[in-house]
């Protein structure tokens, strides 16, 4: 066990291993227990529509959804920021529904970060172990504390204004982190920044916490972001939790069509007979896993770009299907392929190994082997 | 060439805006230093004016009073204004936000209007009651009164130019109700404050009308002891107030500047 965590920590190049960050990992971490939550604004939108779930303590949890499907209002009530119509919140074994935000152990990184302007990054950075009371020179070396284990350098000793925007965030994170709450909270946080950006403080987030140990809870509409960074996702739709899983589970087996599309699926298509381990689909009859089995005869067959062959040998049971090249997508790292099968639109993605690219209007042999047909209900 | 003459015309109505603007000033401050009797002939320097000014007990006595009532209206004003501006920024969103517009009457009614309805007011309380007799009390009632949008404005205006989320970040960053007041609001929205209150000050030592109105026989102002002096005519005595007051206000106005130009920082 230990030999596997210096292995991590040696692949970090600016991980520095120091006798406090071992206690900062015996944090205490705390599970998020929701029940029956409802929230309603104005008469007509519901905003929570009954919502159970449960978080375990340590946990990268994550909110997904479009806008408005209640994933931010949700986050809203965990901090207290809003009041939920019905239902109970406990964290760490203390129901906290009715608790105001200030008295709760938890804290937040806006999306806007929301530093405060009259002040310094120290101030803000202090700020949170100031109104709980902590004397000034504890709070001074927390500050640099954090400042350290976040690497923020010499961004403590400038003026809110002039940080950008990465730095902001990070600011962010600090001031919310320095409070040690038992769940940390964030709202988008990196909606702001631009790809190149976003992606390298994905992984410095998914680091800071894999350190401590802490509970975050993440909302996004990214369902990439949500992947990368979750240990497990739950997909919202219109105030209601439509499935909780890991990622892999989200999205190689979503539960039904909406998560399918919005986890970037693209290749769904209508069932209209099944028996035994067959469907008929508008692509045409496909051979099934028995273990993908339904009762219900309608539903939406999904399948990943990914798992299709194009032109290749055809293992014995595998599904075989006729199409043509519509579209190529170069994207270096792999090509897409719209393929026209049966008149219906088809994606599909190689890896780019360096084989023959296919051309427009090139008609292939299309394999797919039985247990990568997926199938979602409506 | 054309458009040479159109930037010479537009040169002009600046400089010509500015020409009407300060030298009437500049006049006043020149011949309050006039050793003669005299509103029209310079003759020597002198300070002799502002001796008399400062021998006149009138003068001390109204500049006191212009002083008191420009000191205490202001700091009244600033604290229901900022409490109105915060409520206006609360409520902003609620369908009777409108009624908010009530207090804004005062900056569009003429003073005289104003001033007069004031004292009407007053007196028959004071018939009523015995309260109100008309006073430095009275005055300070009528400029809170007109004082307050402004206020009120300025701290509205800074509020809604904050990030709404910094209030949640402030609650979910452990501050009570009072340390959000003490720690986050009042800071942040200070040289929106000190701005209010200097814009304050100037309006009242500004003010003749609603203080004619609403004053009482011990109670002149300055602008009231001018207006009364005047009537003998324009002394270099008048000139040296008004030089003075030039002075008072234009320092006000800096201050009010300079901290709000800190604020946008």
């Amino acid at each position: 066990m230990s030999e596997t965590m210096t292995a991590e920590i040696a692949d970090h190049p600016d991980a520095r291993p120091a006798a406090n960050e071992r206690d900062r990992a015996n944090h205490k971490a705390s599970s998020i227990e929701m029940q029956g939550l409802q929230k309603r604004f104005g008469r007509d939108t519901v905003a929570l529509d009954g919502v159970d779930l449960n978080i375990q303590a340590g946990e990268f949890f994550t909110l997904l959804g479009p806008s408005g499907c209640g994933k931010t209002t949700l986050l809203r009530i965990l901090a207290g920021l809003e009041e939920p119509d019905a239902g109970s919140l406990v964290v760490g074994g203390k129901d906290i529904t009715e608790t105001p935000p200030h008295q709760r152990s938890v804290n937040t990184v806006f999306q806007s970060y929301a530093l405060f302007p009259h002040l310094s990054v120290r101030e803000n950075l202090a700020f949170g172990l100031k109104m709980r009371g902590m004397p000034a020179a504890e709070r001074h070396s927390k500050v640099d504390e954090i400042a350290d284990f976040i690497k923020l350098g010499d961004l403590v000793d400038r003026h809110v204004d002039q940080l950008s925007g990465g730095q902001r965030q990070r600011i962010a994170l600090a001031r919310a982190l320095i409070c040690e709450p038992d769940v940390l909270l964030l709202d988008e946080p990196l909606s702001a920044l631009d790809a190149g950006l976003r992606s390298q403080l994905q992984v410095e987030l998914l680091r800071v916490q894999k350190r401590l140990g802490m509970t975050f809870v993440f909302v996004t509409h990214d369902q990439q972001e949500a992947m990368v960074m979750s240990d497990r996702i739950a997909v919202l739709n219109g105030g209601t939790i439509q499935q909780v899983g890991a990622p892999s589970e989200v999205y190689e087996h979503p539960i039904n069509a909406f998560v399918a599309h919005f986890m970037g699926h693209d290749n769904l298509f209508a069932i209209s007979a099944a028996e035994d381990d067959w469907v008929d689909t508008e692509l045409g009859r496909l051979r099934l896993d028995p273990d993908e089995q339904r009762d219900s005869q309608d539903g939406w067959l999904l399948i990943r770009p990914e798992t299709l062959e194009l032109d290749g040998e055809i293992p014995e049971g595998y599904n075989r299907l006729e199409g043509t090249v519509a579209e190529r997508l170069y994207r270096g790292s792999r090509i897409e392929y719209r393929l026209t099968v049966n008149g219906r639109s088809l994606m599909a993605v190689a890896s780019n190994l360096g084989q023959r690219m296919h051309n427009i209007g090139d008609r292939v042999t299309i394999s797919v082997c039985p247990e990568d047909l997926v199938r979602v209900a409506a | 060439m054309r458009k040479r003459t159109l930037a010479r015309g537009l040169a002009g109505i600046w400089w010509g805006t500015l020409f009407f603007l300060y030298v009437p000033l500049f006049v006043i401050v020149l011949f309050s230093f006039n050793s003669a009797n005299s509103t029209a002939v310079f003759e020597n320097f002198s300070l002799a004016w502002y001796r008399r000014l400062f021998d006149n007990e009138q003068i001390i006595n109204a500049f006191g009073n212009s002083l008191v009532l420009a000191v205490s209206s202001s700091i009244i004003a600033l604290v229901i204004g900022c409490l109105i501006g915060y409520g206006m920024y609360r409520h902003r969103h609620r369908k009777l936000g409108w009624l908010i517009a009530l207090i804004y009457l005062p900056i569009v009614l003429p003073d005289i209007v104003f001033g007069i309805s004031e004292m009407a007011f007053f007196v028959q309380i004071h018939a009523w009651t015995g309260l109100l007799e008309p006073g430095l009390g009275t005055m300070i009632i009528a400029h809170v009164t007109f004082q307050i949008p402004f206020v009120a404005l300025i701290v509205y205006s800074r509020f809604v130019g904050l990030d709404p989320t910094l209030f949640e970040a402030a609650k979910d960053l452990y501050a009570s109700p009072i340390k959000r007041v003490v720690h986050f609001m009042v800071p942040t929205i200070k040289p929106a404050l000190i701005s209010a209150f200097f814009l304050s000050f100037t309006l009242s030592i500004d003010d003749f009308v609603i203080s004619f109105f609403t004053a009482g026989p011990e109670s002149a102002t300055l602008p009231i002891y001018i207006w009364s002096a005047i009537k003998k005519g324009v002394t270099p005595e008048i000139n040296a107030i008004a030089t003075l007051m030039i002075g008072a206000v234009a320092m006000a106005a800096i201050f009010s500047m300079l901290f709000n130009r800190q604020g946008r920082r």
